[in-house]
């Protein structure tokens, strides 16, 4: 904890100025000097175990030896961190630790990256006097990913305090006690746990090592550039280790990025598909009735014939763009450029086909209060309020720094979710609601903070205008509809305002949700009331990026508003290619055959257009009805930038070469631009950022010279900056709609941990850890349907049916179930009728 | 061997019911921190830890599972594993050590075919060494079910496990 008061303190002669809060450690750091500490890490609680960090401190004429990491700093004290003294307590402190080590430098992954060999070397401690006691454990291999080693550990306790402090699992701890203590998961048991990685990042020594890099490589060989991951939308700084043009590992930096060193699962581990087999390498063209491969110049031609004769014959309307969400903001503002020249507007990503007013039309429709936060804004909340929010699944990192700012800030968390999502092993209070009535439960919140004008009733259609003829809701019934009982939700609205500026977090499910809008505009309410902020989770890294740079039929770059077109159309994109109103469809990066609801009407929809121009590493359901395939390089290797979820623009790096003949979109966009006699004259990526930060103004002054990592933030000019109540409209969706009987299971669908858009089926590492589509059902629910933890199920909706693995957790409560997407081979969205507001399916042993 | 034989209570074989966890929490549920006074009580009523109380208490208590195994297997108060109907402790302190206490031990542990800390397979006794006890007047001293016996070598020992065994089988 700071206390904002600055102290001035002596390290070996030289006088460091420091935060009254810090600790000796921290003052050494800041001058530069090297202390050989093994168990300090500033983001973790101090453990003050190894004791190698000891120094004398003298204060008030007299000398002691104490821990820097443990030591606060005070006015005017003298360090000494190197006399005789402290290096002959430093040596026989290492010839202790030494002598519980077995010295496998010769054969161990982590040496040249191992903080005791720095230690050892530093205090030069060859081998002691005592002997040298292995323990002899068996190496445990008990997961795809984290390799642990006993016998390598020297208890410095940091993988026990990430692992609960940050990533909120607690999996290990220290067992048993003294010679025989061990770090590691009660009884023994295998590791189960999010497989973040986290341990392995700050293990000193190389008991957890990363499986899937063993003996690849030596610290010392590898190259190392930092780029920004390509899964979710939190922005995270990766470190890609490359040996001899080879992507071998991913590491972490606590210094740069907005993640402090923090990595999940995906990022850390997801990076595989790079090299994968599967990736498309060869430009192919669709003739002989199959595809085969061909030239650039080839397909370029054809593709550039192709669109021009649509246009010719059947107008520019005829051509639309489905781009993902994935690619960067160069690739995106050049496809944007060249369609548009070419007078075709219909430029579509999956999310905004989705819903237009919670992506490009976000700033349209609330204005100063769209839900972006700069993630420095977190350490200033008053309380943290999850709702429909699963973070730690889905945007783990964000989850870490929120558990971050609550353990040093002891701020209290509040969770409402429809299904008992995990965040962190400590205290927290949670409310459980019926999926569809987060309107109900939003505004009852609200009329229990009097936010209304009415103290009891409520217009359903315009909560802040007076209940008159419209129906009206009050308290009883929104305990009844979303079965929380007016006690729960008055605690928490108790709570919440006790607390002071909340930050709302609303989770993929409400975004998903097809009551999204109204949802998102009672939760900005909220939180506009008390004071906080609402963060909506968008799904990939460059949401943001994508949309500021214009992919939309309603809004150019920058949010310009295009003339004559409908935020919400009466008929969407794949009814007008059912229609076969569409002739020729370029699909950018994305399938929307996996990744849309109502996966099959798509594949229908899609069948009906002629021509599919199809942009993808990958082979996937798109490029094979596709008759031109462009091969493109993945994030890892080429040049770009992403924008985050908080609206911060940060460059990513060619890693390797790409592989194959595959190109970035902007070259491509380049080339067909030639071929349709639009020309682009850049010579670069760069290029391309320039003419961004010219034409789009939030990214004024945006370079790739000039973004180093998390520098800037993309100024957006609020459509108004006055904060007004946002109108919504308090609907349950069951209410809406007949349910079927026959399915009375609710399904909701959703990111897992491991799995993550169309990059991660690639990565034979997250396949190791999730091989498939997993359905989550509640013990009580399992227990009547007769179904047992693993068994293999068939789940139906009215609409269709997949095959899944069962899992019997505590997650779901009765009636709810929780579905992975993103599986191609039993795609969860094919379950969803698209006129339908809520999933509801069976489940039965298959 | 009076003496020792009433000493004899109905810790063994207990019935793992996990109502009793519950009610043991609850009867400590305004008692911030407790961790270590609700699994003392679990282990009065059970004579050891069940796996499935640590599980609860961990649930409740919202200790991470990892962190309360951690605890539990710190202390040697706490056993992880049932004991046997007769808890046989020989001690091993430095008295004892002098009067051969060693022998007792090897004698025990061979005669039930156990490592020691371990239970006999028929559930009725579990050997465990343990540090000075107090008794060093009655080196080489054991406790049987909390009561110490003393003075005594190998085969008065495997006398009272076999009159023991005998009772236990009737």
């Amino acid at each position: 904890m700071s206390n904002n008061n600055m102290i001035t303190i002596t390290i070996d002669g030289t006088e460091v100025t420091i935060d009254g809060g810090k600790k000796i450690y921290d003052a050494c750091i800041q001058a530069g000097i090297y202390l050989p500490g093994l168990c300090y890490d500033p983001k973790l609680t101090r453990f003050g175990g190894c004791r190698m960090c000891v120094v004398d401190v003298t204060s008030r004429g007299r000398t002691r030896t104490k821990w820097a990491c443990c030591e606060p700093v005070k006015e005017g004290i003298n360090v000494s961190t190197n006399s005789e003294e402290i290096r002959k307590k430093r040596k026989v402190i290492m010839e202790f630790l030494l002598a519980a080590h077995p010295l496998d430098c010769p054969t161990c992954n982590a040496s040249g990256d191992c903080s005791l060999q720095d230690a050892a070397y530093f205090v030069e401690q060859k081998r002691g006097r005592i002997p040298i006691k292995r323990r002899n454990e068996p190496l445990l291999i008990d997961n795809p990913v984290i390799e642990r080693d006993y016998n390598k550990c020297i208890m410095c306790g940091k993988c026990v305090s990430i692992c609960d402090e940050i990533q909120g699992n607690g999996a290990i701890g220290f067992q048993k006690r003294g010679y025989w203590t061990e770090v590691g998961t009660p009884f023994r048991i295998p590791l189960k746990c999010d497989f973040c990685g986290q341990c392995l990042h700050v293990c000193p020594v190389g008991s957890f090592q990363d499986h899937t890099e063993l003996y690849k490589g030596h610290a010392w060989e590898y190259e190392t550039t930092s780029t920004i991951c390509p899964y979710c939308s939190v922005g995270c700084t990766v470190v890609a280790n490359v040996k001899k043009g080879s992507f071998v590992k991913i590491t972490s930096n606590d210094l740069i990025g907005v993640n402090n060193g923090n990595l999940c699962a995906k990022g850390r581990f997801g990076h595989d598909f790079v090299q994968a087999e599967s990736r498309l390498t060869q430009p192919a063209v669709y003739k002989h009735s199959k595809q085969e491969d061909c030239t650039w110049s080839e397909i370029l031609e054809i593709t550039a014939n192709n669109i021009k004769k649509t246009i010719q014959d059947y107008g520019p309307d005829s051509v639309a763009v489905i781009a993902s969400e994935t690619m960067t903001n160069e690739d995106a503002f050049t496809l944007q450029k060249l369609f548009r020249s070419i007078g075709i507007n219909n430029l579509q990503t999956l999310s905004n086909l989705n819903n237009p007013e919670l992506n490009s039309g976000i700033f349209e429709k609330f204005g100063a209060l769209a839900p972006l936060l700069d993630y420095n804004e977190l350490s200033s909340a008053g309380s943290f309020f999850f709702f429909g929010c699963d973070a730690s699944k889905e945007n783990p990192v964000i989850a870490n720094m929120v558990r971050v700012v609550m353990r040093d800030k002891k701020i209290p968390l509040y969770i409402a979710n429809c299904r008992n999502t995990e965040f962190t092993p400590h205290e927290e209070e949670r409310i459980l609601y019926k999926y569809g009535s987060e309107t109900h439960l939003l505004a009852a919140l609200m009329l229990k903070l009097s936010v209304f004008p009415n103290s009891e009733m409520v217009n359903v259609e315009n909560p802040f205008g007076s209940p008159g003829t419209t129906p009206s809701m009050n308290m009883p019934t929104a305990a009844d509809i979303s079965g929380v009982s007016e006690e729960e939700i008055a605690d928490m609205a108790k709570g919440l305002s006790g607390a002071g500026k909340p930050v709302i977090f609303l989770g993929k499910e409400i975004h998903d949700h097809k009551r999204s809008t109204d949802i998102v505009a009672a939760a900005t309410n909220l939180a506009n009331f008390l004071g906080g902020r609402v963060i909506l989770y968008r799904e990939y890294c460059n949401s943001q990026g994508v949309n500021d740079m214009g992919i939309s039929p309603t809004h150019l770059p920058n949010y310009k508003k295009v003339q004559d077109v409908d935020l919400a159309p009466a008929i969407d994109l794949f009814e007008k290619m059912k229609l076969g109103k569409i002739k020729t469809l370029v699909v950018a990066d994305c399938d929307p055959i996996t990744h849309f609801n109502d996966g099959k009407f798509v594949q229908e929809a899609m069948s009906q257009t002629e021509f599919i121009v199809a942009l993808s590493s990958f082979a996937t359901s798109t490029t094979k009805l596709a008759k031109t395939v462009f091969p493109l390089t993945t994030s890892y290797e080429r040049d770009g930038s992403f924008t985050n979820n908080e609206g911060r623009v940060q460059l990513i790096r060619k890693v390797i070469e790409p592989i194959g003949s595959s190109r970035p979109i902007w070259e491509i966009m380049k080339d067909l631009g030639s071929n349709l006699g639009i020309e682009m004259s850049y010579n670069n990526c760069e290029d391309v950022a320039n003419e961004i930060s010219q034409a789009v103004e939030a990214y004024r002054g945006f370079s790739h010279k000039n973004i180093a990592f998390g520098s800037q933030v993309a100024k957006y000019k609020a459509m108004s900056d006055e904060k007004h109540s946002l109108n919504f409209t308090i609907k349950n969706v069951e209410q809406t709609e007949q349910i079927d009987v026959k399915f009375p299971i609710t399904a909701i669908i959703g990111n897992s941990l491991y799995h993550l858009g169309a990059l991660s089926r690639h990565s034979k590492t997250l396949n190791n850890i999730e091989p498939r589509v997993s359905v989550e059902l509640g013990p009580d629910d399992a227990k009547n349907l007769e179904l047992n933890d693993g068994d293999e199920v068939t789940v139906k909706s009215k609409h269709g049916a997949i095959k899944a693995l069962l899992k019997v957790d505590n997650r779901s409560p009765i009636g709810v179930v929780f579905i992975t997407k993103n599986f191609e081979v039993a795609p969860a969205l094919h379950l969803i009728d698209r006129n339908d507001s809520v999933l509801k399916v069976t489940i039965a042993k298959s | 061997m009076n003496d020792l034989s009433s000493a004899v209570n109905n810790t063994a074989d207990n019935q793992i019911n996990i109502d009793h966890v519950n009610e043991i929490l609850d009867s400590n549920k305004d008692f911030r921190g407790g961790a270590i006074p609700v699994l003392q009580k679990i282990q009065i009523k059970y004579g050891y830890l069940p796996k499935e109380s640590l599980y609860l208490v961990s649930k409740r208590l919202r200790i991470p599972l990892a962190h309360l195994v951690g605890v539990a297997s710190f202390y040697a108060q706490f056993r992880m594993s049932p004991r046997g109907k007769y808890m046989i402790k020989i001690c091993c302190g430095t008295a004892c050590h002098v009067k051969g206490s060693i022998k007792l031990v090897d004698r025990a542990l061979e005669n039930l075919e156990i490592e020691a800390g371990e239970t006999s397979t028929d559930n009725l006794f579990t050997v465990e060494r343990v540090a000075c006890i107090g008794a060093c007047s009655l080196a080489p001293a054991i406790t049987l079910n909390d009561v110490a016996a003393g003075h005594l070598n190998a085969d008065q020992l495997e006398k009272i496990i076999a009159d023991l065994k005998a009772d236990g089988l009737s």
